[in-house]
């Protein structure tokens, strides 16, 4: 008789703790989230579904918007531009990444601190002034290239021409987040216990071999953070392709990366609804090949 | 070559001649009859109040301030919310979300009709301030019209001018060129003499290619209600575009995007020789290439007929009264003193504005003015000149905003290249074509 109570009476407060206890903590974060990831999504994904005409005003499309993306020769072919931009660019910013953070972990780098706030510092520099001070380098006429072409003779291409501007343009995105990239291996580094190291020496393995057998494997979430980064850097691609195309306009289409012609449309064309859709479009698009991406890796590892 | 251009621009006019007395049939008909509402306004003015103008001008600070010495119940904030298209875009957020709307707006003479469409600009024919229309040129005023109302007071304008490097034309032994023949063969001399191409052309820049269209006789934009027509085949463009695909190809001009560093160097080292501009430049280069004091000199633009020559604008924009503002009234009263009051006229020009207010243009003051950094040239009789020979009958697309920022993608590699630049406007006209029907307009 006495025990029932007991247990009624213990169990309730208990429950109710876990009920409003959690949730109190958990408010604020639900809140900020609500408001500022998924109300913009539902509101993009709503937008998609209709469409903007000069004349006739806004009327419901349904999937339309998505049905004239997919076939749209503009956003497929700044979707397969920044798809090569990530093929190429990625690989040699994480591979430089990791060079600079083995190097400095082997700790036989002079001035260490400097050599890597120096990596580093690029990644402070806003990434439209960072666009406008290559700009001023790539100049043929007047900038480095051009003084360069006039101090040898040489005749190097503009780095903006056509051609060249996507190579110029990972150049500059390089640069910038080479330090960002290194930081994250070289924290992941840091943290590697000692005791590998000396276990490794006894064995008799020299630094190549360390950074080969230990050092590198022991990365692999490090280097897979840093790689997702740069696979949703790259399908963002906007801000230094939209300052350079000041610079040269016929070389920088105002659908040149997707994110740059989800602006145009929004901005110059009037299609603020068709634009939500591309930038949905686009964002399952990352998600899509980052899931890949950690699916590859996911298996390597298991075997 | 000459008649059928006559003919062109006279069918031109007459279509805008009709508009103009009926008004158009669509149903975002704007009835462009004047109603006088002076009784309204003046009473808003003696109330006073604040306005709030958008523009991103530097200009007008000297306008504003002596406004405001004879109205001081009445505060004029001057906002700069972008320039052009970025404005346009932010009005455009502002009236739709009818919020922070300003009470004024400056608007490029290309984007008028687009905003008009869209309705975001009040008629000034609602209040009875298109009796002002004779204190402004004609191109300007046609300018601010759309189907039949207009949408507020010119403000300056931009007739083609050359802006050329004095140094380099007389080492070449270039004559000033008068036509375009006489252009090209320059290029030649100053090729030769001393390497340097005689201007650029922006691969990027839709307006600067529209005025020598304009120039040349082409009207490649039609617009009639909500129907619109693109067409650059005719006579008259094809001999602009082949003229200028040829200076391209024999690396006569170069193709270099205005504005940028590299660009300003240029003309600043005499690399480039002239600059082919609106009338609103004087006050751009002297401002900017503060170290050539001296070395430019104004000439009228060349044209294709010196025995019937003809100009055309390069820009040029006026102010607007936007829709859903708080004070309609004042901001109308506002928009008058500023655009035809002497003292504001006045401030403007002293600020660097080249007005299309024909009192001005025809004030011996302002034309007798010497020009010290064009080494005391008397510019202003220049401009005012070429203001004067502007080719009636130009129209602007009601989506010219977005015409615009799409031309580097279809003529600006063809001037880049270098390569056929009609080519390029048939494939933009084709884009603006389709965009068009997209958007709902019946295209011709």
């Amino acid at each position: 008789m006495s025990a029932v109570p007991l247990d009624t009476a213990r169990g309730r407060p208990r429950r109710r703790r876990r009920d409003w206890t959690g949730l109190a903590f958990f408010t604020p974060f639900l809140l900020v989230f609500a408001v500022g990831v998924v109300a913009p999504l539902l509101y993009a994904s709503g937008l998609s579904l209709f469409r903007d005409q000069l004349i006739g005003g806004r009327s419901f499309v349904g999937l339309g918007n998505y049905l004239d993306a997919l076939t749209d020769p503009r956003f497929l072919e700044g979707v397969s531009r920044v798809a090569l931009f990530l093929a190429v660019q990625v690989p040699i910013m994480i591979g430089l990444a990791l060079l600079a953070a083995l190097a400095l972990d082997s700790g036989r780098v002079r001035a260490m601190k400097f050599m890597r706030l120096s990596i580093f510092v690029p990644y402070a520099v806003p990434s439209v002034v960072a666009a406008l001070m290559w700009g001023f380098i790539y100049g043929d006429q007047f900038g480095l290239v051009g003084q360069f072409n006039e101090a040898t003779g040489a005749a190097l291409a503009s780095p903006l021409a056509p051609n060249w501007v996507l190579l110029a343009i990972g150049n500059v995105v390089t640069w910038q987040f080479l330090g960002y990239n290194m930081l994250i291996l070289y924290a992941a580094l840091r943290s590697i216990p000692e005791e590998l190291y000396e276990a490794a020496a006894i064995d008799g393995a020299g630094e190549a071999r360390i950074a080969w057998s230990i050092k590198v494997p022991a990365l692999k979430p490090a280097l897979w953070v840093a790689t997702l980064f740069s696979i949703i850097g790259s399908f963002q691609l906007f801000n230094e392709p939209n300052v350079l195309r000041s610079l040269a306009p016929a070389s920088i289409s105002t659908y040149y990366t997707p994110n740059m012609y989800a602006y145009q449309l929004a901005f110059n064309a009037n299609q603020v609804t068709y634009s939500a859709a591309v930038a949905v479009l686009l964002g399952v698009v990352t998600v899509v090949v980052a899931y890949l991406a950690q699916w590859m890796t996911g298996r390597g590892a298991r075997r | 070559m000459r008649s059928p251009r006559k003919t062109l621009t006279a069918a031109a006019a007459g279509c805008c001649l009709l508009l103009a007395g009926c008004g158009g049939n669509d149903a975002a008909e704007t009835p462009a009859e004047s109603v006088d509402r002076s009784a309204e306004i003046e009473a808003a003015m003696a109330e006073g109040g604040e306005l709030t103008l958008w523009t991103w001008s530097t200009k007008f600070d000297g306008a504003i301030e002596a406004f405001e010495a004879e109205h001081p119940n009445i505060d004029v904030e001057l906002v700069n919310s972008g320039q052009s298209a970025e404005q346009y875009t932010a009005l455009q957020n502002a009236v739709s979300a009818g919020e922070n709307i300003p009470d004024l707006a400056m608007i490029e003479y290309f984007a008028l009709p687009q905003l008009a469409l869209s309705e975001q600009l009040e008629s000034v024919n609602d209040w009875g301030l298109d009796t002002l229309e004779d204190q402004f040129t004609a191109s300007s005023w046609e300018q601010m019209s759309y189907n039949g109302a207009t949408y507020g007071l010119p403000n300056n304008t931009g007739p083609l001018i050359l802006i050329y490097n004095q140094e380099v034309f007389e080492s070449a032994g270039a004559e000033v060129p008068a036509t375009w023949e006489e252009f090209a063969e320059a290029a030649e001399l100053i090729k030769e003499d001393s390497g340097a191409h005689i201007t650029s052309m922006d691969p990027g820049d839709a307006g600067g290619l529209n005025s020598l269209i304009w120039q040349g006789g082409g009207r490649p934009y039609q617009v009639d209600g909500e129907s619109v027509g693109v067409d650059f085949s005719d006579e008259s463009t094809q001999r602009v575009s082949g003229y200028w695909s040829d200076l391209l190809a024999d690396d006569l001009v170069s193709a270099q995007p205005g504005w940028t560093d590299e660009w300003w160097r240029g003309l600043g080292d005499g690399s480039l020789a002239s600059w082919v501009t609106g009338a609103w430049a004087l006050g751009n280069i002297s401002g900017t290439l503060t170290d050539n004091e001296g070395d430019f000199r104004v000439a009228p633009a060349p044209v294709w007929d010196a025995d019937a020559p003809e100009n055309a604008e390069n820009g040029g924009s006026g102010f607007s009264v936007v829709s859903g503002g708080e004070n309609t009234a004042l901001a109308m009263g506002f928009l008058e003193w500023f655009s035809t009051h002497e003292a504001s006229l006045e401030a403007q020009v002293a600020g660097g504005n080249f007005p299309a207010q024909t009192a001005t243009l025809e004030d011996p003051e302002y034309l007798d003015q010497e020009i010290e950094y064009f080494d005391g040239q008397q510019a202003n009789q220049v401009l005012a000149e070429a203001s004067g020979l502007v080719a009636e009958g130009w129209h602007y697309m009601p989506y010219q905003v977005y015409a615009n920022s799409v031309f580097g993608d279809s003529v600006g590699p063809r001037i880049d290249a270098p390569g056929d630049v009609h080519e390029g406007l048939e494939e933009w006209g084709e884009e603006l074509r389709s965009y068009g029907e997209q958007q709902g307009f019946d295209v011709g």
